[in-house]
């Protein structure tokens, strides 16, 4: 199944009366293959997060057609196997982080004991050894690695992650690359990524899309990027310095 | 998603000060008041010496009830309706319909919950230290959760308009305070010798538009200073239930509305 196909799709804000932070994304052709590690890389206020937002409906489509799961993204059922990692969340914050993952794991998944046991497994994976302290006593990379602890709870086949690596120091991000390198291995996921750190994607996504005022502007494998190019962040600079140029 | 919200309220340390006030109110009643009875006026309280009409009493417990809703409930709405907290909820395989009516039913839950509770344990007073049972009072009780669900039809639209607390908060206080004017506004206009025109009839309609906090409290009230010569219900008229049911739609299908077509 495709987990995400999307076409002319239109959406933005309008930016109050006066229209003058008015912004459009305008995305003709974006698919998702089965199993792909997927990067969307662009400028601050390309259009990124809206896209994401989109795709999941949470902001409006004006326009165009997506399909999430092999469902139209208006339909519920269509996220049951997709997971999202917002960039900017809130949870709450007098909890501890295990009782935290509990109650949102519990919104979709009544077996608290196969919670727990997931919860176990991910913290081993992820090097969490903060499960009964506090959200509110947690680091900004703590309160990361927990948001992605909250996000692979599930066990979908499709992720969205918003920035996942914001904050994460070399070894925690490294756990998270492999946690997801490993399932992608054994439970084929597939993974829509954003991010600032560009290093990263040479080593974890198989394509690669740029953004630029709401439009994809080019797109690409990670072995066509390696053959033109020392690496991701060659091309990424290359394209938006020339761009800039122009 | 219910039981997630329902969670949620339970942790909520002012709303819990509800059934600790009723608690509060229950211990001090077993210490301090000696007997319960019907007088002429109605049910009295006797503390020693002196004897308090159970109307005024029941009238300002739940006055301090409903002002720790107020400030309780608007909490967990404006909490989970933030982008960063909408985020997480509805991209699960949840749609914003089943959100909205799994927030109403768990704060109804709660409410109901908390009255029984309430209505429990002043049964248990009447039953120990009361020389009759007073049903209107405990029925007069049982009035509460609709006048708290009116309140909160009120935090749900303010809470999505305002996205903030204390505006919230603040114009819920005035609304309410609105809902009550309007539902005796005929007797105060008539009162002050005004004949009824368009005027009163445009109020008299402007009363289904906001929550109707109004007919529950004067139930509520109502029932709590029947007099002693046995229940009088006649105040549960079909007229003020419709009404009451009435004015929570237009809030209600507002808010609804918002749910339905905000971007978070």
């Amino acid at each position: 199944m495709i987990p995400l196909k999307a076409e002319n799709v239109v959406s933005g804000y309008n930016g109050g009366w006066r229209k003058k932070n008015s912004f459009r994304i305008n995305i003709d052709d974006f698919e998702i293959e089965s199993g792909n590690f997927t990067a969307i890389l662009g400028p601050n206020g390309s259009g990124k997060t809206t896209f994401i937002k989109t795709i999941l409906d949470l902001h409006f489509a004006e326009s165009g057609s997506i399909r999430l799961m092999g469902r139209s993204h208006k339909e519920k059922e269509s996220r049951e196997q997709v997971s999202y990692l917002p960039e900017i969340y809130s949870f709450p914050d007098n909890v501890t982080v295990q009782k935290m993952l509990i109650d949102f794991g519990s919104i979709t998944n009544n077996n608290k004991e196969n919670l727990k046991q997931r919860i176990d497994g991910l913290a081993e994976a992820l090097n969490v050894d903060f499960l009964t302290k506090k959200v509110k006593s947690l680091s900004k990379g703590m309160r990361q690695t927990t948001a992605l602890m909250n996000t692979f709870l599930g066990d979908q086949q499709f992720y969205i992650l918003d920035e996942p690596f914001n904050g994460l120091d070399a070894v925690q991000k490294k756990a998270v690359m492999d946690y997801m390198l490993k399932e992608k291995e054994k439970r084929h996921i597939s993974i829509l990524i954003t991010t600032h750190i560009l290093p990263d994607i040479d080593k974890i996504c198989d394509r690669i899309h740029l953004i630029k005022n709401g439009s994809i502007v080019k797109s690409a494998n990670r072995e066509e990027i390696q053959k033109s190019h020392p690496s991701v962040e060659e091309y990424y600079i290359e394209h938006f310095n020339v761009a800039k140029e122009q | 998603m219910t039981r997630y919200i329902l969670n949620q309220l339970l942790r909520n340390k002012v709303l819990l000060a509800w059934p600790g006030a009723i608690l509060l109110f229950f211990l001090l009643f077993m210490v301090y008041a000696s007997t319960g009875y019907a007088g002429e006026a109605g049910y009295i309280f006797e503390f020693g010496e002196a004897a308090l009409p159970a109307g005024f009493l029941m009238t300002a417990l739940t006055g301090v009830i409903l002002l720790i809703v107020l400030i309780a409930l608007p909490t967990h709405l404006i909490t989970n309706t933030e982008p960063g907290r909408a985020s997480l909820l509805l991209t699960k395989p949840i749609s914003r319909t089943d959100y909205f009516l799994s927030d109403l039913s768990a704060v109804a839950i709660i409410t109901f919950g908390y009255s029984i509770f309430s209505i429990a344990l002043f049964a248990l007073f009447f039953l120990i230290k009361g020389t009759v049972f007073p049903v209107s009072i405990l029925l007069g009780l049982a009035a509460l959760p609709f006048t708290v669900m009116a309140y909160y039809i009120n935090i749900l639209l303010l809470g999505l308009l305002f996205k903030n607390y204390l505006l919230t908060v603040f114009f819920c206080y005035i609304l309410a305070g609105v809902s009550n004017l309007l539902f005796s506004i005929r007797e105060v206009l008539t009162g002050s010798g005004i004949e009824p025109g368009t005027m009163i009839t445009i109020l008299e309609m402007a009363q289904y538009v906001i929550p109707g906090v109004g007919p529950s409290s004067a139930v509520s009230e109502g029932l709590f200073n029947s007099g002693a010569h046995g229940l009088d219900l006649s105040i549960l008229s079909f007229g003020l239930i419709a009404h009451y049911f009435v004015s929570l739609i237009p809030f209600t299908a507002w808010a609804y509305y918002i749910i339905r077509n905000r971007n978070f």
